[in-house]
């Protein structure tokens, strides 16, 4: 295709050939699309001009949902579905054992190797209380229920439920925030960040500044301990200065 | 352009991606990060790192198959390739950052390297939609977002928007327009 094409392409022309792509013609118009392609050489440039135009617009739409995938990884089924190797799936207990003995290792080994913020983090986190349920007939029920088990500390169960209603409000700051909260009191920091950075980017959100002190301190148990520095500036949570005191005198 | 010169039985792999299935795609994204995850650890990546590469790789597979410069037999093939341009990205990446430790570099990167110069053309040509698609009203991002992507239909979107069936299907070539008229102003590449 060229930089800038030699053809005119209309606006009829334009959906006449994405409807072709998008599989939206019938079988008699897509023989005579198939036919007009074969012999029109021009035309053909057209064709290939609107599949990049509708692959762009696909991949843009694809790259906006892979933090909401990320934020799924869980260690033990990114490990365990290995749906090429049978074998595993007749030892699968002794390969999840396998696994869960290797990221205690692994975490041992995370943890030994940044104990000064770790320490700090223990020192620090406190999870966040939740807010208040009242289990009414509101329109919340499943958001409340899943505050419930987030209170019980049964947070894997509250983010399977809250993520769902993300679908629907995708930029909701109370559901991206206890998502966000959720997922670092499973010691999940990577994607604890994830949600969070969506609170802190709306500016008139009531949990920004709770969600930069969380953020602040997810990194900090990422071992980020510029980047932590950086959320703590913005936070007004109370321990805020104590916290700026302590990262920046480790060594 | 390079395409698939044949039909694709409907259960393929191939065609469940290029329809874009939610499901598929996020259960890919899953089983296949920690193993490129793990080589980026071991090969002087952090976490952020490991994230970013898995990211990128996993679009440029997606866009291949998309555009059939690439057809896995199935998620094996799809899990091999995809751990192969994550690889070279980092490779790539080490490369730049020159006071990092390096990992030898004996392959070739044929794997996502496109060699013909019209297959340029197409990347550069999408890589302008992606980032024209940015300017575009927050409307026509959401309609042909919908329609393109999550593929519901002209009745739903209609519904959803409080337009008629045919205003929602005028909405949206006239969104495809506008969008093609901003890539062809900012020129591509």
């Amino acid at each position: 295709m060229e930089k800038k094409p030699s053809y005119d392409l209309h606006e009829e022309e334009l959906a006449y050939i994405s409807e072709y792509l998008n599989d939206e013609l019938g079988a008699d118009e897509r023989s005579v699309f198939d036919e007009r392609l074969r012999d029109d050489p021009v035309f053909e440039r057209k064709v290939e001009e609107v599949r990049a135009l509708l692959v762009g617009i696909k991949e843009a739409n694809i790259a906006e949902q892979l933090n909401l995938f990320h934020a799924e990884l869980q260690p033990e089924e990114a490990v365990i579905s290995t749906s090429s190797k049978p074998l595993w799936q007749r030892i699968r207990w002794l390969a999840a054992a396998a696994v869960l003995v290797l990221t205690m290792v692994g975490l041992w080994f995370f943890r030994s190797a940044q104990p000064q913020e770790q320490k700090l983090f223990s020192r620090y986190y406190k999870a966040d209380p939740g807010l208040p349920t009242l289990m009414g007939t509101s329109d919340n029920y499943e958001f409340e229920e899943a505050m419930v088990d987030y209170k019980t500390g049964d947070f894997r169960k509250a983010i399977g439920k809250w993520y769902p209603l993300l679908v629907e409000n995708r930029s909701n700051d109370t559901l991206n925030y206890f998502i966000g909260v959720a997922y670092l009191a499973n010691s999940q920091p990577d994607s604890a960040v994830v949600f969070l950075d969506k609170v802190t980017a709306a500016p008139t959100s009531v949990f920004q500044s709770d969600a930069y002190w969380y953020k602040a301190l997810a990194m900090l148990k990422q071992g980020r301990k510029a980047d932590a520095l950086m959320q703590l500036r913005r936070t007004e949570h109370h321990a805020k200065d104590s916290l700026l005191n302590d990262i920046t005198s480790i060594p | 352009m390079d395409q698939p010169a044949f039909r694709l039985p409907d259960d393929s792999l191939v065609k469940r991606i290029i329809s874009d299935e939610q499901a598929v795609l996020k259960q890919l994204y899953i089983a296949n990060y920690e193993a490129l995850e793990r080589y980026i650890l071991q090969n002087s990546g952090g976490g952020d790192d490991a994230k970013d590469i898995y990211q990128e790789a996993f679009l440029a597979v997606w866009r291949n198959i998309q555009i059939g410069r690439f057809l896995p037999r199935d998620e094996g093939d799809f899990e091999a390739y995809l751990m192969r341009v994550g690889k070279n990205k980092w490779i790539d990446e080490l490369r730049k950052q020159k006071n990092r430790y390096m990992v030898p570099v004996d392959e070739r990167h044929e794997s996502d390297v496109v060699s013909d110069e019209r297959g340029e053309e197409t990347d550069d040509y999408i890589n302008a939609v992606k980032k024209q698609y940015k300017h575009l009203g927050a409307r026509c991002r959401e309609l042909l977002g919908r329609f393109y992507f999550r593929k519901q239909s002209l009745r739903e979107i209609a519904a959803e928007f409080a337009w008629t069936e045919a205003s929602a299907k005028n909405n949206k070539y006239r969104c495809l327009k506008q969008l093609r008229e901003l890539v062809l102003k900012e020129g591509v590449k």
